[in-house]
């Protein structure tokens, strides 16, 4: 596949870095020199110094012949620009990062008369098959933590039947157990292990640890009970407290307050206060310092369900998480941009880090579809990728024994669906045609899991 | 036959992928003909011709992912559009006229009405005022 990504920020740098793993032909286009340096300094792809925006540079990386054009700068408008030229010049499809919400709707254009037809102008007609925002998609992921017993991101598959959980290892569950003496109550795959930051890919005997985090694969209705293993359910959140009435803040706001949840925001800028209160009907919008530990007491937080911190500030996103955890909040989330911070937050206590980034190179993985794959997913940061593979009739691994198919070693088959059953291996049954086959592998493994798909 | 312009009104039935199918056989390919798949969302009168009501949009858009997703399937690439109109009818033959299409070409099933076969109030309108050409095509469910 021929990528080009316009813009090398911390989106643009991170989704390159994903494809260059995967050996995905990369072209990076960017106007700072310096933010280039970094690019060719530590990944191997090809740079352009220039405006992604204009024709010439588009042209120059070979705009006609991609597969992909990933639009992730920090405008907007360069971002419209950029795939709007680009599909233009001849790229297939073309993603863009898009914040102002009021771009990725629908228009009616004036009509000839007033009886006459008017025509409704889609976000599409832009030339933008993929419009991402950052903003959207954290809230998205926050809303659904919060609605779910676990405090961890999930993944669906074929049709949301099967599913892949992060589980962080809590104490008192299967801490310093052989994997292999544990009893599932139902079935289901354990796809990898993350400990410290390194993947370990399970055997029988590793012993689990605590803080571990477990990859689980298993049937969408199992997965609730199954989690029972790794950690304590606690039940959704039905009182948020939200610090920052921002763009996530606000989304996040209005989402939960559309489900019921009653929700509190606690924004310092007093303007910025009035703009969310005046939105936001029915919920509580306090001005104030998150920091300030009385004041968040007196606003309730021990008592909440949840708090989330949203602010622009990751380093007082972390710090008030901190705090509101030691004041009993069960589940506190934050929100942090710099990639290097989530291992950090998780380590002081904060129990889930959400990273508009990570998201948006999530989904972006969605559209970097291998041959055959109709989804994808990236988990454990960039380390390993889930992919749901349709089996062909001509596909090499059709008709053959999941065992016997010849799949990379570091490659463990999560589940396979047929006829919209879940089968979870292992499962001496063959691969038929039309077979959905779910396979965890790492990012460099990829290409070969893929070969058997063909 | 071959036709360089053709214009698909697609409504969200069965007939719609059959009908954009027989449109790129009917296709003069070799002169970069074009295949338009247009769903028109009717307005009320009690509503501004100008009004988004984000629901149908999103229906329409539905409709048209899946109709252009189809005939991508198929190896056919589709253009698609969507108009709002007080009706559906008019607005057919409108745009079959602004884009100076050849072909008007329409799905149809098989509906009763009052225990009658009926071709709904749309087919006769363009029937009647088309410009151009127009095929219906009705597929045969046993």
């Amino acid at each position: 596949m021929y990528i080009i990504i316009a813009g090398a920020g911390v989106v643009g740098f991170y989704i390159a870095s994903l494809l260059a793993e995967e050996k995905q032909e990369v072209v990076v286009v960017e106007q700072s020199e310096e933010a280039l340096d970094n690019v060719r300094r530590q990944l191997d792809v090809k740079t352009i110094l220039g405006n992604a925006a204009t024709p010439k540079v588009l042209r120059e990386a070979e705009a006609h012949r991609a597969n992909l054009v990933i639009a992730v700068t920090n405008s907007d408008e360069t971002n419209m620009l950029t795939c709007f030229i680009a599909k233009e010049l001849g790229a297939s499809t073309a993603a863009a990062r898009v914040r102002n919400p009021e771009y990725s709707g629908y228009f009616v254009t004036a009509g000839k008369s007033p009886s006459a037809p008017r025509k409704v102008i889609r976000p599409k007609s832009l030339g933008i098959d993929v419009f991402i925002n950052p903003e959207v998609e954290a809230a998205k992921e926050i809303m659904s933590i919060l609605s779910s017993f676990y405090s961890t991101p999930v993944e669906s598959f074929a049709n949301d039947l099967v599913q892949i959980r992060e589980f962080k290892v809590e104490k008192g569950t299967i801490v310093s157990k052989p994997l292999g003496d544990i009893a599932f109550p139902k079935p289901c795959v354990i796809a990898a292990i993350i400990r410290a930051g390194e993947i370990i890919m399970p055997s029988a005997g590793e012993l689990i640890k605590q803080d571990d985090h477990i990859y689980l694969v298993a049937s969408r209705e199992f997965m609730d009970e199954l989690g029972e293993r790794f950690a304590q359910p606690q039940r959704p959140a039905k009182s948020v407290v939200i610090l920052g009435g921002g763009r996530v803040g606000f989304l996040v706001a209005e989402g939960l307050q559309g489900h019921g949840v009653l929700v509190k925001v606690i924004e310092e800028n007093i303007s910025r206060c009035q703009e969310v209160a005046s939105k936001l009907e029915g919920a509580a919008v306090v001005q104030g310092d998150g920091t300030d530990r009385d004041f968040l007491i007196e606003q309730g937080v021990p008592s909440a369900d949840a708090f989330v911190a949203t602010t622009e500030s990751d380093e007082l996103n972390i710090l008030c998480g901190l705090l509101a955890k030691n004041l009993g909040v069960s589940r506190s989330l934050i929100l942090v941009n710099k990639l290097g911070y989530i291992p950090l937050a998780e380590a002081v206590g904060v129990d889930v880090a959400a990273s508009p980034s990570l998201l948006t190179a999530r989904k972006i993985a969605h559209f970097v579809l291998h041959g055959g794959a109709i989804s994808a997913a990236l988990l454990g940061g960039k380390q390993l990728q889930a992919v749901e593979f349709v089996t062909s009739p001509t596909a090499h691994i059709a008709q053959q024994k999941i065992v016997e198919a010849g799949l990379p070693k570091e490659a463990i088959v999560g589940a396979i669906t047929h006829n919209d059953r879940v089968i979870i291996p292992p499962d001496d049954s063959m691969v038929q045609p039309g077979d959905h086959v779910i396979i965890v592998s790492p990012l460099s493994a990829t290409p070969s899991v893929e070969k058997l798909f063909k | 036959m071959e036709f360089h312009k053709i214009l698909v009104p697609v409504a969200g039935t069965e007939a719609d992928e059959r009908a954009v199918e027989l449109a790129d056989r009917l296709l003069a390919k070799k002169n970069r003909g074009e295949i338009c798949a247009v769903y028109v969302i009717s307005i009320e009168r009690a509503l501004p011709l100008d009004a988004e009501i984000e629901s149908e949009i999103r229906k329409a858009e539905d409709i048209l992912n899946h109709i252009e997703s189809a005939a991508e399937k198929q190896g056919c690439k589709i253009e698609t559009d969507l108009l709002q109109a007080r009706e559906v009818a008019p607005a057919i033959v409108d745009e079959a006229i602004e884009r100076e299409v050849d072909l008007i070409l329409i799905g149809v099933t098989y509906k009763r009405r009052f225990g009658e076969f009926s071709l709904g109030d749309v087919v006769p309108y363009v029937l009647k005022n088309a410009p151009c050409r127009v095929i219906l095509y009705h597929q045969h469910t046993p």
